[in-house]
């Protein structure tokens, strides 16, 4: 009988366990994905975490209903037209979509005032008011023509002084900004970024890396010394490095990549009007490593400036905010929905951010979790000066994943803007954020002090007069003694 | 004892004339001298764990006392060897309890300082860091001024001889660590060899 109960209870629970198994495992086939998320813990460690974004499906030329993309090389979304253009280098063709995947336009012939013009290796794309501007890379110029292929204008070699006779001008990226200034990024430019004006003429070159002193050429330095001239010219010159991408944010500023090098750490750069670098990256855990001895192809940044980058090392997407903080690392290298060859460029709109792979000929698209939707509202609010709000997306973050750490400084900075110093100072410890932390506390000193004013000028009053006291007491008694003795 | 402690606070602020006492005299206690390593490595303790959190860049995790007990006592006992064998070999008068006392005396300035350093780190921001590592500084500076003194008088050298006193001492420290690493290493290839020739052996029966 009990024997019975017992069997019948356990076939009951595995029925019940295999269709709560069942459900579980739907609800979390739906965020499977071939490679493992991460973030760094407070110590610098990285730890697996949830996935802030998803892949949700990768488009193929022929899904357009055109050709295959072949080695395409450019992605850009225009906003204004919500349309898709990819340079597809390969093919020597612009094609233009809709946001939603839908065909628009395949262009490969253009119109030059009755002339036909035809593309080699366009490697970027920009649109700008109904204007498409294209680095047709091996015919080493500009082509500005509207969405029906008709060439408004062709901008060749910029002559100035400044470049160099026998530099090979291959425009490889383009942006231009809201006065149509155009910038270009050529390959083997180590200048920087080519600044021409609106008519195509060249201004200067904007924004150059710096070489920066390295181990490696402190050596080298040292070895020259003891060099005879041939051998010293034998050796490499360290020049900076190149950029491989630019990008055109809300508020104009130029981000640019480059290739990690012997010179050169500085991976991401924020140009300002001034062609200065103005990208800073925070000294914690968070921006520890992942931001070292990467070669970024791309890069793209949202309107809450959070810094999205393409690795083509590691073939990994990088989410960061504005400080380098990192958000979230998916991707990888492999041939499923969500792993890449060859990463070569990376958009971004709503909460969509799209890949494309000049290997795998397709873009593949990945949506925001609901984990990364909260992250996002979060740092989103704390931008909007939201604090209050602002905790408890953060406190959602916190509850999926305990390891996440801009959480943590999210809280102690909002907390920190309300002036709940306490709060914020548990917080920022919880982030092992020493500058916060110390921030929080010199203000909490200050209430404190502020406070008990009174008690601290008093008790120092009543220490004072205690002490005299007590020496007037012990000088009397060593008196006394003093006269016994004697 | 009292004298001693009287000796002792009197050294810390005059060591020229106190290390003179412990040279001619006979001043100096050992008892105290145990009980001021023994604060030394309490202290190195102390600082790893309770400096404030602005300042602590040490993982909770990841201290261990005794990692941080060789450190301190061993790098002071280490010193106190290679000072006594130098000055054995070389030029230089100091009796072995004259090198011990002075080698530990000399660490109060340091514990104090560190003292205050770990008290006052709770209670500032990081905009005072540079005055808080000047007054880890100083007291550090005042220990290496009490240690040339004390070596000064008790191995009764001028100043050069003093400096290359000190300098022979630290070669010695470098040569005692490498010999130790080796015999480290050697020993340890001694137990791999023994180890796999047992389990061999016990395949084979």
């Amino acid at each position: 009988m009990t024997m019975k109960k017992v069997t019948a209870c356990l076939l009951a629970m595995l029925v019940v366990g295999s269709t709560a198994a069942g459900v579980s495992a739907n609800e979390s086939a739906a965020y499977e994905v071939p490679y493992q998320s991460f973030t760094y813990d407070k110590w610098g460690n990285a730890v697996p975490a949830p996935n802030g974004y998803f892949p949700e499906r990768s488009i193929r030329g022929s899904d357009l209903g055109y050709a295959d993309f072949r080695a395409p090389a450019d992605l850009f979304y225009y906003e204004e037209g919500h349309e898709l253009y990819v340079a597809d280098a390969g093919n020597n063709r612009i094609v233009v979509m809709t946001e939603d995947y839908e065909p628009v336009t395949e262009l490969v012939a253009f119109d030059n005032n009755g002339e036909e013009l035809t593309l080699n290796n366009p490697t970027g794309v920009f649109v700008r008011d109904g204007l498409l501007y294209i680095a047709d890379q091996n015919n080493g110029r500009i082509v500005v023509s509207d969405k029906t292929g008709k060439v408004s204008a062709v901008y060749g070699r910029p002559e100035s002084n400044l470049i160099e006779d026998n530099f090979e001008y291959k425009p490889n990226k383009i942006v231009v900004d809201r006065f149509g200034k155009i910038y270009v990024q050529a390959v083997g430019a180590y200048q920087g970024l080519l600044c021409l004006d609106s008519e195509g003429n060249f201004i200067n070159y904007f924004g150059s890396n710096k070489v920066e002193m390295t181990v490696k050429m402190m050596v080298q330095k040292i070895w020259k010394m003891f060099m005879t001239d041939e051998q010293r010219e034998a050796m490499q010159n360290f020049v900076p490095i190149e950029y491989s991408n630019a990008f055109l944010d809300h508020e104009d500023f130029i981000y640019a990549t480059a290739a990690a090098s012997e010179n050169n750490t500085n991976l991401i750069t924020k140009l300002n009007p001034l062609g200065i670098n103005i990208f800073k990256t925070s000294k914690g855990a968070g921006t520890k490593s992942w931001y070292e001895n990467s070669s970024f192809a791309d890069i793209m940044v949202d309107e809450n400036d959070l810094i999205t980058v393409v690795d083509t090392i590691r073939c990994k997407v990088y989410q960061c905010d504005e400080n380098g903080v990192l958000m979230f690392a998916f991707g990888g290298r492999g041939n499923q929905l969500g792993l890449f060859q060859t990463p070569s460029a990376i958009e971004g709109f709503d909460d969509r951010i799209l890949v494309l792979d000049s290997t795998k000929n397709s873009i593949t698209e990945f949506r925001l979790t609901s984990f990364g939707e909260t992250v996002q509202s979060a740092i989103q609010l704390y931008n909007e000066g939201r604090y209050q709000e602002n905790i408890e997306p953060w406190q959602e973050v916190i509850k999926r994943d305990a390891n996440y750490l801009l959480a943590y400084t999210g809280i102690g900075k909002a907390y920190y803007q309300l002036e709940e110093y306490e709060e914020a100072m548990s917080y920022y410890k919880l982030a092992n954020d020493k500058q916060g932390y110390s921030d929080a506390y010199k203000e909490y000193s200050l209430e404190a002090m502020r406070d008990n004013f009174g008690w601290i000028v008093g008790g120092i009053i009543v220490l004072l007069i205690a002490i005299v006291v007590i020496r007037r007491l012990l000088r009397r008694r060593r008196a006394k003694r003093g006269g016994k003795s004697a | 004892m009292k004298e001693h402690l009287k000796h002792c606070k009197y050294t810390v602020f005059h060591p020229i004339a106190g290390f003179e006492e412990v040279k001619w005299n006979g001043k100096g206690s050992n008892v105290i001298s145990f009980v001021v390593l023994f604060l030394f490595f309490l202290i190195n303790v102390l600082s790893a764990q309770l400096t404030g959190f602005s300042f602590n860049t040490n993982n909770p995790d990841k201290i261990s006392m005794i990692s941080i007990f060789a450190v301190s006592v061993g790098g002071v006992l280490l010193w106190f060897i290679s000072n006594w064998a130098v000055s054995s070999l070389m030029d230089g008068e100091g009796k072995i309890r004259q090198i011990w006392v002075v080698t530990c005396y000399s660490l109060i300035p340091y514990i104090v300082f560190t003292a205050l350093f770990i008290i006052a780190s709770n209670f500032a921001s990081l905009e005072m860091a540079t005055f808080l590592y000047l007054l880890q500084a100083f007291g550090i500076a005042w220990s290496c001024l009490m240690m040339f003194f004390g070596m000064y008088q008790i191995h009764q050298l001028d100043f050069k001889g003093t400096v290359g006193n000190i300098l022979l001492t630290i070669f010695g420290i470098a040569v005692m660590l490498f010999l130790m690493m080796m015999l480290y290493s050697l020993f340890q290839q001694v137990y791999a060899f023994a180890y796999t020739l047992f389990s061999e052996i016990m395949f084979r029966m």
